[in-house]
């Protein structure tokens, strides 16, 4: 492997001599000239591979890499959008044949196996770091070693119809009893408090995500001590609450919870038919898309009883790596340069209605549900998990799994399906 | 002597010609599986270019795993369901447009159409109805969602895709039986069911015999159904032992361990489908 490696790393650097003119490849101030110095350089493609689901972060996407093309001519794209179901799978054997993209959605915490296996390439250090929020590039580092680039912090919380809030006489609840009083009065009042499309599986999980995440802040160190043996989930009397609280919400049913999808429960909660919908920050232009004007905001999830408890979970949202395979290092940190420029930036906050990564992203202009989130960091009423959830591999499917089957199964006994996800993780563990 | 030469030689004549047929098996199905038959004795991951022998672990580790009794639950449901379904579908099909005229003719290639179709297509098309159709105008809630229902929803799909191929060697079968039989059991009063048990069913055992085979081979194999139905989900409802065997080959990156349960799942299938075709030929000797 570690010859493997080394090859590699001689190739790279060969064809980086050669391509860039004798420039020794990192240093980015002195590329954009000999690009345009040596007009006839060879055309370049670039392969970016992602996992986007929404069409306006495709369209984000697309804007960047054309902002890219427009700047150096002699570098074109392919986009391949894989559906997020077999992403990882896909990647991996791309990966293991030799054939990897030059480009790679993820976040690297989510990556880390890849990372060990030397597959993702080390940009500790490049100069378009600089304009990056400093917590997301954290999200980034692993060892000390920086290995992707974000675009925006993500958070996953609760949406709801301002307007029906209002005609209904509620109030944001800031507690979890608050949150269930409200769910019943909107249901007396024969509106559904929740759309629940958990066709697509992920759907659920992003349900309990939003309270467990917050619940993380408290033992920052809980999935490190799952994996090294020394937490069972069994022991947690909040974990177990955390899975109670989210089957409560789950038994306010939206019509048929399990047959529709996610499109169709944010279209339900954009067209006005019910009250809330918990999901993450990506479904924000998925909301403009059913309804541009609708009068919406966004709070986090209350999963505690004490009002003060209840932080919004952060992380770093949608993030680009490179792969270490690429041949094409130089034209690969253009395009995140472009990415990271102040027009990058607007581009993709502007498409996505996230919260851009850049630190320079001021809240004018932005959607009202960006605002409310926004508030949030800005007033520090947020925890960012986003390192504290390290699982990953067949740790993390397992987790996910247990997720789906314990909400989606009313009648499943949780305490047994605790002590399974014990037994399960513990196997790996030997 | 000469004679016996010339028979030698017709014989290898004749056993040339099989072999392109052989050299594709051996280099698609034996080298294969003597290769992942070593791999089930090591920790490789798929990956890494290393790989350590481990022995019977991964076979102990299987056999621990309280995991593998949903995946072999599923697979065994969905093959009896499908077995039983498409079979039970595709003779009454076959009995229903067994005449020769233009409209039994047209049906055939209606029941026949589910066969051809992309199975991608199919699941979506049934993802579809139980969602979109099935629940807004019936109330029916998707059985696809459900952890309970999921593998009726989706041997309910196989059986309506694989119904009209059955059909096809029923109906064959059937075109074979002599019309005299039947006018020779009417003269004796049999009714319509009597004909059916007496005359048409032992006529078209061989026809039970393939269709039974391939279908038990299609069941318990079951990867393509559920994999773009639910992906075997919620949670692992819906997971079938190939899916099984799927999930630790690739995502979660131990080969070695997934290639001890394709070589059970292997045996598995290879004893069930012995011993239902070495039942059911016995049958056919026997008439």
């Amino acid at each position: 492997m570690k010859k493997n490696l080394s090859l590699l790393a001689i190739t790279a650097v060969a064809t980086a001599s050669l391509a860039g003119c004798g420039s020794t490849g990192n240093d980015l101030s002195s590329s954009p000239a000999s690009a345009s110095s040596s007009a006839s350089e060879k055309e370049v493609t670039i392969n970016i591979f992602h996992h986007l689901g929404e069409e306006a972060k495709r369209n984000g996407l697309k804007a960047i890499t054309d902002m890219t093309t427009e700047k150096y001519p002699n570098i074109k794209f392919n986009i391949q959008a894989i559906d997020y179901n077999s992403y990882n799978n896909i990647l991996k054997t791309k990966i293991a044949a030799g054939d990897a993209p030059d480009i790679v959605f993820g976040n690297p915490i989510a990556y880390r196996d890849m990372i060990k296996a030397g597959q993702i390439l080390d940009l500790t250090g490049e100069s378009f770091f600089q304009e990056l929020n400093p917590s997301a590039l954290d999200e980034m580092t692993i060892d000390g070693k920086t290995y992707g680039v974000p675009l925006d912090i993500g958070a996953m919380g609760i949406y709801y119809n301002k307007d029906i809030f209002q005609e209904q006489g509620l109030q944001i609840p800031t507690t979890f009893s608050e949150l269930i009083k409200v769910a019943d009065a909107l249901q007396a009042q024969k509106i559904i408090p929740f759309a629940h499309g958990f066709k697509d599986s992920w759907t659920a999980q992003a349900d309990f995500q939003a309270d467990w995440y917050g619940n993380v802040s408290k033992f920052p160190d809980f999935f490190d001590k799952v994996q090294d043996g020394s937490q069972k989930f069994a022991d947690s009397p909040e974990f177990k609450a955390s899975v109670e609280r989210y089957k409560k919400r789950l038994s306010y049913s939206s019509g048929d919870d399990l047959g529709t999808d996610y499109a169709k429960s944010v279209q339900m909660f954009a067209g006005g038919k019910t009250a809330m919908l918990i999901e993450g920050d990506w479904s924000i232009s998925e909301i403009r898309k059913n309804n541009p004007q609708g009068n919406f905001g966004f709070f986090a999830l209350p999963f505690s009883e004490t009002a003060s408890d209840n932080i919004l979970g952060i992380s770093a949202g949608d993030a680009f790596m490179a792969s270490a395979q690429t041949k094409h290092k130089d034209e690969v940190l253009k395009f995140f340069d472009s990415m990271n420029s102040a027009e990058g930036a607007k581009a993709w906050s502007d498409h996505s209605k996230t919260i851009s990564a850049n630190k320079n992203f001021t809240i004018s202009g932005a959607d009202p549900i960006t605002s409310d989130i926004f508030e949030y960091i800005q007033s520090s009423r947020t925890y960012s998990f986003g390192k504290a959830y390290t699982l990953t591999g067949q740790m993390d499917a397992i987790f996910r799994k247990f997720q789906e089957t314990v909400g989606l199964d009313q009648s499943a006994n949780v305490d047994k399906l605790i002590s399974h996800l014990d037994t399960d993780i513990s196997r790996l563990l030997k | 002597m000469a004679l016996a030469k010339h028979r030698i030689k017709r014989e290898l004549i004749k056993l040339s010609f099989l072999i392109p047929a052989v050299l594709f098996f051996v280099v698609i199905i034996v080298l294969p599986f003597v290769k992942g038959l070593s791999y089930s004795f090591t920790d490789w991951d798929g990956i890494s270019e290393s790989r350590n022998f481990i022995g019977f672990k991964n076979y102990s580790l299987l056999f621990q795993d309280h995991n593998l009794l949903k995946p072999l639950k599923n697979t065994l449901f969905f093959w009896v369901v499908t077995l039983i379904g498409t079979n039970g579908i595709g003779l009454m099909m076959a009995l229903a447009v067994n005449g020769s005229g233009r409209f039994n003719r047209a049906l055939r290639t209606v029941f026949f159409l589910p066969f051809v179709l992309s199975l991608v297509l199919v699941a979506f098309l049934w993802t579809y109805l139980y969602s979109e159709i099935l629940y807004p105008y019936f109330g029916v809630k998707s059985l696809l969602g459900n952890p309970h229902t999921v593998m009726w929803g989706i041997s309910i799909m196989a059986i309506w895709k694989d119904a009209g191929y059955c059909m096809v060697i029923y109906l064959a079968a059937l075109q074979l039986v002599p019309a005299e039989y039947y006018e020779a059991a009417k003269v004796e009063g049999a009714g319509l069911f009597r004909r059916f048990i007496s005359v048409t069913l032992p006529m078209i055992v061989p026809a039970l015999t393939a269709n039974i085979t391939l279908l038990t081979g299609w069941g318990l194999k079951v990867f393509d159904y559920p994999m773009t139905a639910t992906g075997g989900g919620p949670g692992n409802a819906s997971e079938t032992l190939a899916i099984y065997v799927y999930n630790y080959t690739f995502p979660y990156n131990q080969a070695g361990y997934g290639q001890a349960a394709a070589i059970m799942l292997l045996v598995l299938v290879f004893a069930i489908t012995a011993v239902v075709a070495g039942l059911l030929r016995r049958k056919e000797v026997e008439m």
